[in-house]
């Protein structure tokens, strides 16, 4: 039937909390009549597709523009590329690079898919930018960084940095619970200088992806990619806040002084 | 519309409703009067154009109201439906005279203005519930043809000021600068597209509005207030 079992969301209640896929049924308590209410969640496609097509696709998007098409730049299309824009293009290539590695190689999933919507919605977002900062950063009239060379190795080095920070904490936080065990532990430093930023956030993952876009603004001074840092910012800051409501309520000793996504502040 | 709203709260919004009901009966009433006298519907706009921005500019007073739970609607979406009006009135009529006159003008004009008439005295009566059926019927039927022929006058007029705002230039921020620009004309393209999905889902929306409402259940008229 096409109601496979990623498609269920089985719950005592018909409006009530979806029950967990490990639960057993004589575990539960079920009212007189037995009832189990199972609500259809849709057509549902894995996690690590929706992953794989959200990255690759900012390389295609971005690396249209870098090749200077005459069908998006006209006439212009031939003048020459200042250094600035072939370092965003590395930075920009790495990043999601790094990402697909990480989807490929790091990251554990702990549900297997999510509603088919969520593919469109999440790579019209991700291709999307990555084609109107391309655009932009790509354009014969681009205009360098004010400060020249010291504010681009200055930035692309904080870039760098962010980017090692942000695959430290992915490592940090897969290390955290070895496979097979179910204990659950509080995010922690480790040996890895990078990871101090636990002492201050429960997310430093999503600090260092901000603080690498603020980096790669200040890199190219290109407003859109500024715009891209925000919605960022503001989609990985209500995460974050949301993780670490968890975090207080699972773990009574959590450290006081955390904050969220920003040292200090939030 | 939430039970325990204080007897000021009901009265404050049944003057904005009312208020706002003669602001669109005196335009309409004019919008007629002129294409009567004068056979045509050419340089109707400049005869209305004071009333018509101002209560349609007033009606971001009901974004707010959502926003402070006098009215149970999203903030978002109400917001939403005005822009695009907004834009009409302030970012074509206004700037691209030329557009002034299209045949979308009187369309629009006449369209806006029998729903707002239909829509505000709907909600002024349903304030106190006195809406006689004949006026939830008419509010929850005349959309079927006012809201796609309304559409249309908003975007033929549209149409018609898009040479004009791309020849020149209007609201035009080019490159080089922060490496980021922006051309009005495109952004009028976009929008254009954005009826594509909005449109549908508006009209099915007041569709299954329609259904509960004029549903022949005994409630009785004026009894649930569904924007």
């Amino acid at each position: 039937s096409r109601l496979y079992p990623e498609r269920q969301s089985l719950r005592l209640e018909s409006r009530g909390k979806a029950l967990s896929d490990d639960v057993k049924l004589n575990t539960l308590t079920l009212n007189k009549q037995r009832i189990l209410y199972c609500k259809d969640l849709g057509p549902q496609i894995g996690w690590k597709t929706v992953f794989l097509c959200e990255y690759f696709g900012p390389l295609v998007c971005y690396l249209i523009s870098y090749s200077r098409p005459a069908l998006l730049y006209g006439s212009k299309a031939s003048t020459p590329m200042h250094d600035v824009v072939h370092l965003a293009a590395l930075c920009w290539s790495f990043h999601y690079l790094k990402r697909l590695y990480e989807t490929l190689f790091v990251h554990r999933f702990s549900h297997s898919t999510m509603p088919i919507m969520n593919l469109f919605k999440n790579c019209g977002y991700y291709w999307g930018f990555a084609f109107y900062i391309g655009y932009y950063v790509n354009h014969p009239l681009y205009t360098s960084p004010y400060f020249g060379k010291v504010q681009i190795y200055t930035c692309l080095a904080g870039f760098l940095l962010s980017e090692i920070g942000n695959y430290s904490i992915h490592i940090a936080l897969r290390d955290l619970r070895p496979p097979g065990s179910t204990e659950r532990k509080i995010p922690m430093p480790t040996s890895n200088p990078l990871t101090f930023l636990f002492r201050y956030v429960s997310c430093p993952n999503y600090s260092y992806e901000v603080y690498s876009w603020a980096f790669f603004t200040l890199m190219t001074q290109c407003l859109p990619a500024g715009l891209f840092a925000v919605a960022g910012f503001y989609q990985m800051a209500v995460w974050a806040l949301g993780k670490h409501r968890n975090y207080k309520k699972e773990f009574p000793k959590y450290p006081k002084g955390r904050k969220a996504i920003i040292p200090f502040l939030i | 519309m939430a039970k325990n709203q204080s007897n000021s709260a009901k009265l404050y919004l049944f003057v904005y409703n009312i208020i706002q009901f003669i602001g669109w009966s005196y335009g309409f009433v004019n919008v007629l009067l002129y294409i009567g006298k004068r056979g045509d519907y050419k340089d109707v706009w400049p005869h209305v154009q004071y009333s018509v921005s101002l209560f349609q500019s007033l009606q971001l007073l009901e974004v707010i109201h959502c926003v402070v739970g006098l009215v149970p609607s999203n903030a978002i979406q109400t917001l939403m439906q005005i822009s695009s009006r907004l834009l009409v009135v302030w970012g074509i009529l206004l700037p691209v005279v030329e557009s002034r006159n299209s045949i979308g003008v009187p369309i629009l004009l006449i369209s806006w203005s029998i729903a707002e008439m239909t829509r505000y005295l709907y909600y002024a009566l349903n304030i106190y519930e006195m809406v006689p059926y004949l006026l939830t019927w008419l509010r929850y039927t005349l959309f079927i043809v006012l809201y796609p022929i309304g559409v249309s006058g908003e975007l033929i007029t549209m149409v018609s000021a898009f040479p004009y705002i791309r020849d020149r230039q209007l609201f035009a921020y080019p490159l080089p600068n922060a490496n980021i620009s922006f051309y009005y004309h495109y952004m009028i393209v976009l929008v254009m597209l954005s009826y594509i999905p909005f449109f549908p889902q508006l009209y099915f929306y007041m569709i299954r509005q329609r259904k509960k409402m004029l549903a022949p259940t005994g409630t009785k008229t004026g009894h649930n207030k569904n924007h």
